[in-house]
């Protein structure tokens, strides 16, 4: 981890693949975050049920939204790289109405929800750009309902894998058909909905099949096309694509 | 209710594994398979039975998958206290 790289390198990179950003704007961004610190893997950063008070960015690591049911039983319902706000919702929305915890030891920051006030008087196309952020939350989150509901569980799997690598390159933490992923089976399980015996299953055939190898973290996607076929993945939901907004 | 049980090979992703069908009234009710420890995905578990398919009150519409058993007897017992339960509505 390079102290000479922003807080906010991420995040830059994950709105300027949509558009463009003044030199003031990214400023503001840098400006507006508190000092890093650290959350160690296994712990929350945000508990249902709180209101906190300022909004968190993901500064590395991986984090995750989720929902624990009584029997204990827990789904993740989105998976946080870096650059991503984890918590941008609860500037609106006020109480948390899910928890998001730390998969691996994480960077973070936090921006006061006062601050965020301000922007949005003050700076119209970066608060649409924080809307964007939401919609694009909102976007993953109908193209996982569809794939728990709809596609086979390989096609799921390997969406899942298609989209992590697109969106781990969008801020340069995923090149030429590899990246590091840091799940375990059993959280897999949670992000898709399977058991861990059928994650194990699943990957078994993602691999005999030759079209990915994932060993210890590292996870190489050896045929991109056929994998993407298999999950009919189509990009368009990310909206990687730069534009005005 | 009478259980019995009937063993016959089940094809799985990856191969077939030895399964355990699981009768009420002849009717099936459950099939597990036996699969290592490996397969279950969690360091931390050993081996044991797996619910591979559940029918009636077994089955995923009105019951979450339960944790691989370790020992046949603990599948049964599960399978028993599922159709025990529906039979009481």
């Amino acid at each position: 981890m390079n102290a000479n790289v922003p807080p906010t390198a991420a995040l830059v990179a994950k709105l300027t693949a949509r558009d463009d950003l003044s030199a003031e704007e990214i400023a503001v961004l840098q400006g507006m975050m508190s000092e890093p610190r650290i959350v160690q893997g296994g712990h929350d950063i945000v508990r249902d049920g709180d209101r906190p008070g300022h909004s968190t960015l993901l500064i590395d690591g991986f984090a995750c939204r989720y929902t624990t049911l009584k029997d204990g039983g827990r789904q993740i319902t989105a998976l946080h790289v870096a650059g991503d706000f984890v918590d941008l919702h609860s500037f609106m929305l006020k109480e948390m109405d899910h928890g998001v915890g730390a998969l691996t030891l994480c960077r973070i920051a936090t921006v006061d929800h006062g601050r965020l006030l301000e922007i949005t008087h003050t700076h119209p196309h970066l608060t649409r750009m924080f809307w964007l952020l939401t919609l694009i939350d909102g976007s993953m989150h109908r193209e996982w309902l569809v794939g728990m509901g709809r596609r086979p569980a390989l096609g799921n799997a390997a969406h899942f894998i298609c989209e992590i690598y697109t969106r781990l390159s969008v801020v340069g933490m995923a090149a030429d058909n590899a990246f590091v992923l840091p799940l375990t089976q059993v959280e897999l399980g949670d992000v898709l909905g399977l058991s861990s015996v059928h994650v194990n299953r699943v990957l078994q055939e993602l691999r005999s099949g030759e079209l990915i190898t994932w060993t210890g973290q590292n996870v190489v996607i050896l045929d991109w096309d056929a994998l993407a076929d298999l999950a009919e993945f189509d990009p368009r939901y990310l909206h990687v694509v730069k534009e005005p907004r | 209710m009478t259980m019995e049980t009937r063993r016959m090979e089940v094809l799985v992703d990856g191969g077939s594994r030895q399964g355990l069908l699981v009768l009420e009234d002849g009717k099936l009710a459950a099939v597990f398979v036996l699969i290592d420890a490996a397969e279950t995905g969690k360091p931390t578990v050993s081996g044991g039975w797996y619910l591979e398919a559940g029918f009636g009150p077994c089955g995923q519409l009105i019951s979450a998958q339960p944790d691989v058993f370790p020992v046949e007897d603990d599948a049964l017992r599960w399978t028993e206290q599922r159709l025990n339960r529906a039979g009481k509505h």
